[in-house]
């Protein structure tokens, strides 16, 4: 059966706004190679073609900032109207042929929920994060709606998938997903991508001073990844060694690390450096002395997966779906969200050798074995699989031809 | 809320009469709904399956998505291929969708326009809907005004193809033959 994948995203490349661009343009060029056609249906971008075919998968961007809108709910809101429309025109020649439309996020719940019912096609939705967890609970109006967006979409689709146990638990306990609705697919990660650079000295050099130790955080400048404790917990660990602290990411707790970083007298060794390309972020994984994910909140931790194809040995703490990813002492050294006790891990890693290299091989081997694309998109068709499997059963919900 | 609901209450009730099967999707505030008050008239209402919003356009985006719903159900479960007729821009974006995904012809009656309605047209939010107005003008196959003076603000506000604004007074005895004609129309040229 030839079928077609229908994705539908706010962001896929060259927009990148967080994960998701990456993550729907790599599972989408594995199901590529699965032999399956993927559609993706995204928002538009400066300098990117309208319509492309990128490595087998055509991508149609749709202009998203024709209506004026008071505010970011109502630009998504005119975002779907514009995507629902375009894919609406494109999804005719698709008419005679298995599809289903793949939605990730509540960002194209409003697209993806129409497009279903005026096709009939059957909806899967991928829920990276939920309102509720990115938020730490939901304290207004606002957030009220779009958690009642998300459960909206859930409801819709005829299959949910997310990246760990944990988000599974999440989005049953704070959308009122059936369980038995939800199939766990982790995030995957293209290893042979992870590879240093052709000096890496050169390259570390940089960050890092001569002698100087490369501590790592990669993420969003948001509270819920922790970075405000990684900082706290700094002085610590250079009153034990010569580092350096390398912050790759925005976000609006950028300023307040700073000042916090000059509080503590401490801003001649923590560097911000803003976004990186993708390649400098590979490289800079690679000459990396530690990787430290001090999160509170992590869906899954990508970063994580990230971080262990590309050989840094990883001290996180145990949030949310990353105790699935990494095990304390063969693959990661798992911290309290804690100053003292980050500071305990990264010390642990960066004075004991052998200690660190066992940590670089395992989680390595780690990635290999459960977290290859192919793997993922093999676990993503199996659900497309039975998705099409179910709604072919059945009589009542068919489209007219 | 305004004139509309009887407006289009009573043009319903003719369409009715003169033998047209008519399934109406509304508002509702207290839940879905299906009343069937004659035999010819099927009325669905329909209430956001999100909430609460943050502005009108949220709420109507969310609404639209429901439209939507209904009506490829309508358009799924008849052999025929219905007339899609959406009054002012609140459904545009749904029925714009719905005739460029099934080939439903869209015959659209514009009773105000927000430059006439706001008193900030030049806000983020009266613009939005100004183009929203301006895309469904552009996008429909057929335009009802009910005055000569509406017909002149559509030309002039919006880049309608005058060929197919179609003045059809209320208060003309003929008003339902004169609105099949172009039904009739719609369905040939489709």
């Amino acid at each position: 059966m030839n079928l077609t994948s229908v994705m539908l995203t706010w962001e896929y490349p060259p927009r990148i706004v967080g994960g998701l661009a990456a993550h729907v343009h790599d599972l989408s060029k594995a199901l590529v190679k699965r032999g399956v056609d993927v559609w993706v249906f995204t928002t538009d971008f400066p300098g990117a073609p309208e319509q492309e075919i990128d490595d087998g998968v055509r991508v149609f961007r749709v202009d998203s900032y024709k209506h004026p809108t008071p505010d970011f709910a109502s630009w998504i809101s005119m975002m779907n109207v514009n995507l629902a429309k375009s894919a609406a025109i494109q999804l005719k020649e698709l008419r005679d042929t298995p599809f289903l439309i793949h939605a990730h996020d509540w960002l194209v719940a409003h697209s993806a929920i129409m497009l279903k019912h005026i096709f009939r096609a059957p909806l899967v939705a991928t829920i990276h994060s939920t309102e509720y967890g990115r938020r730490s609970g939901i304290h207004d109006d606002y957030q009220r709606m779009i958690a009642s967006t998300e459960a909206w979409l859930a409801r819709e689709a005829w299959r949910v998938i997310c990246c760990s146990r944990y988000m599974m638990d999440e989005i049953h306990r704070a959308l009122g997903t059936p369980l038995d609705k939800i199939d766990v697919i982790p995030n995957g990660v293209y290893l042979e991508r992870f590879t240093p650079p052709p000096f890496p000295e050169q390259f570390k050099s940089r960050f890092v001073f001569p002698g100087e130790k490369l501590v790592l955080f990669v993420g969003r400048l948001v509270y819920e990844k922790g970075v405000h404790l990684l900082v706290d917990a700094f002085p610590k660990v250079l009153s034990s060694v010569n580092a350096r602290l390398v912050i790759v990411g925005e976000g609006y707790l950028k300023e307040r690390i700073s000042r916090r970083a000059s509080e503590l007298g401490i801003e001649h060794k923590v560097y911000l450096t803003g976004f990186l390309s993708s390649q400098e972020l590979r490289w800079l994984y690679t000459v990396a002395d530690v990787l430290v994910m001090p999160s509170l909140y992590e869906p899954f931790g990508i970063v994580a997966l990230e971080a262990s194809a590309a050989g840094a040995p990883i001290v996180s703490t145990c949030a949310g779906g990353i105790g699935e990813i990494l095990t304390h002492m063969q693959s990661c050294v798992k911290v309290f969200p804690d100053p003292d006790s980050i500071a305990w891990g990264i010390l642990r890693v960066l004075t004991d050798h052998a200690l660190a290299e066992a940590l670089r091989r395992n989680a390595r081997e780690n990635v290999e074995k459960n977290y290859s694309w192919s793997r993922i998109s093999e676990q993503t068709l199996e659900v497309y699989q039975r998705v099409y499997h179910e709604y072919r059963g059945q009589e009542i919900w068919r489209p007219k031809r | 809320m305004g004139e509309l609901a009887s407006r289009v209450n009573r043009e319903v009730n003719r369409l009715c009469e003169s033998g047209v099967s008519v399934d109406v999707i509304t508002i509702s505030d207290s839940g879905y709904l299906i009343e069937e008050p004659s035999p010819r008239l099927r009325v669905t209402r329909i209430n956001s399956p999100v909430s609460p919003h943050s502005t009108i356009i949220t709420w109507l985006a969310a609404l639209n998505v429901e439209f939507a719903r209904v009506a490829a159900d309508i358009y799924h479960s008849t052999p025929e291929t219905p007339i899609l007729h959406s009054h002012d821009w609140h459904f545009a974006p749904a029925a714009a969708t719905l005739k460029n995904a099934l080939g439903v012809p869209w015959a659209l009656t514009i009773h105000s326009l927000e430059v006439h309605r706001s008193i900030t047209p030049n806000s983020p939010l009266s613009l939005c809907i100004s183009t929203i107005e301006k895309e469904m003008s552009r996008e429909c196959d057929a335009i009802f005004v009910a005055s000569s003076y509406m017909r002149d603000e559509v030309l002039k506000n919006t880049p309608a193809d005058p060929g197919k604004v179609v003045l059809i007074p209320p208060e003309e005895p003929d008003w339902s033959k004169e609105v099949l004609k172009i039904y009739r129309s719609l369905v040939v040229s489709r």
